[in-house]
C-alpha cells in the first residue's frame, strides 16, 4: 500500500541515517529495562485491584447488612412498643384468653426465639360503618353467651333512629354477606367502658323482638366472654384488620427475620429476648428472664422486652476477625468464623401492659 | 496515494530544513527511563486517590454502624426512665463513659433531666450519645414524660 519510498527522501543525511537506524528496534537491555518496569507496574496495579475489590466486597456485604439489620430492629421495636393495645385488662378471641405478648424460649432455628405479639389496631377496621355501635344493657358475666342491648333492633318501631335493625337484617362488608336468614355468623367486639377488656365473639344469632345477641359455641370454639363487662360496654362489628397478631422466629434458611412468615429483613444471625418483669407489681420491673419460657402468670407481669438482632454478611472475608457473640441465653462461638457482624440491642418498655 | 505520500512528507521538512538536530528527532521516538519512572509516579498518587475511597467508604460504614449502635443506646435508657415511676427518675446531668451497645463499646452517654419542663407536673429528658472516630460524633434523643399513675 503505502511505498517505502515517501521515507527515503532527497534531503538524506548521514544523522537521519543513523536516525532510521535506531528506530529499527530495541536492544535487549533496553527490552529487559521495559518489561521489568512493565512487571513493577503491573504487579502493583494488581495488588492494589485485588485489595481495593476485597474491601470492595466487604463493604458492599456489610453496608447490606447493616441495612436489613436497621429494618428489622425498626419494625420490630414499633410491633413490640404497641404490644397489648387494647387488650391490656384481658383480652378473649372466641372463648379463649389471648395474652399480649407470647414467647418461646430457644424453640427456633438455631436456637434463636419466637415471639408472638397481640394488639388492637388504632383504626376502625374496614368495616366500621356497617354496623351501629350497640350498648350493653345489663352486665355480661364471664362466660355468658347472650348480650341485652339498650337499642331497639326492630325494624317495626317507628322511627328506628339511628337503624339498629341492621344487626338482625342481612348485610355485607367486603364481598361478604352477614346475618339474614339463614342467619350467617359475622365477628362483634364488646369493650368495656375503659376501653381495657375486650372480647371477640361470632354472633350467631340476633333477636330482634327480645333485643338480644346470642354468641354461642360455633365453628368448634367456645366463643363465650372471658371477661365481665359492666351495663354501657359497647358492642361493634369486628373487622379481621383491626386485630393485629404478629410471630416473629428466625428462618435459618435464607437467614431471614420473618414476620408472619413474612420475611422482613436478610442477614440475620440471632433473635434473643429478655423480659423485664413486675413480679411484686410496684410499676417497677425487678426481674430479668431470657432463659425460658415464661409462665401465664409471668406472662402478664412483662413490662419491658429487650430485644436482641444481630446481623451477619452473606459471606466470609479474609482477615475478619469476629467471633459470634454470646447472646442472652445463647452462647457465643468459641473461635472466628471470618464473617463480618453487627448485633443491637434495644430495650423497649411495654406502654400498654400493666395499666390498671 | 499521492495525497497520503504528501501529506507524510510535509511535516518533516520543516523538521529537517530548520537545524537538522538528529537528537530532537531522537527524543520523540521514546520515553527516558526518567519519564517513564515520572509516569508512574503521578499513576501511582492518582490510584492512592483510587485507595482513599476505599478508605472513606469504609469508614462511612463504620460511622453508619456506629449510629444505629448509639441510637439504640440512647433509645434504651429512655425506656429505662419510662420504665421508672415519676417520683424515681433522677434530676440533673448524668454522664457515663465507655458505654457498650452490641458489640461496639466506647460510648459516652450523657442524661439531662429537667424537671417541670416545659409544664410542671412534666419531665424533660434528654439523651446524648456521643463517640469519638476522630471527629466528636453526638445522636440526641428527647422526649417528654409525665406521671401517668393516679397514686403518685
Amino acid at each position: 500500500m503505502r511505498d517505502v519510498t515517501p521515507y527515503k527522501q532527497p534531503s538524506l543525511s548521514s544523522e537521519t541515517e543513523r536516525f532510521d537506524r535506531r528506530r529499527e528496534g530495541f536492544t535487549l537491555v533496553e527490552l529487559l529495562i521495559a518489561v521489568g518496569l512493565s512487571a513493577v507496574l503491573i504487579a502493583a496495579l494488581i495488588e492494589l485491584f485485588s485489595i481495593n475489590y476485597a474491601s470492595y466486597i466487604l463493604q458492599e456485604d456489610v453496608a447490606a447488612m447493616q441495612q436489613n439489620l436497621r429494618i428489622a430492629k425498626t419494625i420490630l421495636e414499633r410491633d413490640i412498643r404497641m404490644a397489648g393495645s387494647g387488650i391490656s385488662g384481658g383480652f378473649g378471641l372466641f372463648g379463649t384468653k389471648v395474652d399480649p405478648i407470647s414467647y418461646s424460649n430457644g424453640t427456633g432455628d438455631n436456637n434463636t426465639d419466637i415471639l408472638t405479639i397481640n394488639y388492637l389496631n388504632l383504626g376502625t377496621g374496614n368495616c366500621a360503618d356497617v354496623l351501629p355501635q350497640l350498648t350493653l344493657k345489663g352486665t355480661m358475666p364471664v362466660a355468658s353467651s347472650e348480650a341485652e342491648v339498650n337499642e331497639d333492633l326492630t325494624s317495626t318501631s317507628s322511627p328506628p333512629t339511628p337503624p339498629y335493625s341492621t344487626w338482625g337484617d342481612e348485610f355485607a362488608c367486603g364481598g361478604n354477606t352477614y346475618g339474614g336468614t339463614p342467619f350467617k355468623e359475622f365477628k362483634a367486639i364488646i369493650t368495656s367502658p375503659d376501653g381495657k377488656k375486650s372480647d371477640v365473639v361470632y354472633i350467631t344469632q340476633v333477636q330482634p323482638n327480645s333485643d338480644k345477641l346470642q354468641n354461642r359455641p360455633y365453628a368448634g370454639f367456645d366463643n363465650k366472654v372471658i371477661n365481665s363487662y359492666p351495663p354501657g360496654s359497647t358492642i361493634s362489628f369486628f373487622s379481621d384488620d383491626q386485630l393485629v397478631q404478629v410471630t416473629y422466629r428466625y428462618r435459618s434458611s435464607d437467614r431471614s427475620l420473618l414476620r408472619n412468615d413474612q420475611a422482613i429483613a436478610n442477614y440475620i444471625e440471632d433473635l434473643q429476648f429478655a423480659f423485664g418483669l413486675d413480679t411484686d407489681n410496684d410499676q417497677v420491673v425487678d426481674t430479668w428472664i431470657n432463659n425460658r419460657n415464661l409462665t401465664a402468670d409471668e406472662l402478664i407481669q412483662i413490662r419491658a422486652v429487650r430485644m436482641n438482632v444481630s446481623g451477619r454478611t452473606d459471606r466470609i472475608h479474609r482477615g475478619m476477625t469476629d467471633v459470634r457473640p454470646a447472646i442472652e441465653d445463647r452462647a457465643g462461638a468459641t473461635s472466628s468464623d471470618q464473617y463480618a457482624r453487627e448485633w443491637v440491642q434495644l430495650t423497649v418498655k411495654i406502654r400498654n401492659m400493666g395499666l390498671e | 496515494m499521492p495525497i497520503l505520500f504528501h501529506s507524510y512528507s510535509t511535516p518533516s521538512l520543516p523538521r529537517n530544513s530548520s537545524e537538522n538536530k538528529p537528537t530532537v528527532s531522537a527524543k520523540t521516538s521514546g520515553f527516558t527511563l526518567l519519564e517513564v519512572l515520572m509516569a508512574a509516579v503521578i499513576l501511582a498518587v492518582g490510584l492512592l486517590g483510587l485507595a482513599a475511597m476505599q478508605t472513606a467508604a469504609i469508614k462511612a460504614n463504620y460511622q453508619a454502624k456506629k449510629h444505629t449502635l448509639a441510637t439504640s443506646l440512647a433509645e434504651s435508657q429512655l425506656e429505662a426512665y419510662r420504665n421508672m415511676s415519676y417520683d424515681a427518675i433522677p434530676s440533673g446531668t448524668i454522664t457515663d463513659t465507655n458505654v457498650i451497645s452490641g458489640d461496639v463499646g466506647n460510648f459516652t452517654r450523657t442524661v439531662t433531666i429537667e424537671n417541670d419542663t416545659p409544664v410542671a407536673g412534666l419531665k424533660t429528658i434528654t439523651v446524648s450519645v456521643s463517640w469519638n472516630d476522630g471527629k466528636l460524633r453526638t445522636t440526641t434523643l428527647k422526649t417528654i414524660v409525665g406521671s401517668l399513675s393516679s397514686n403518685s
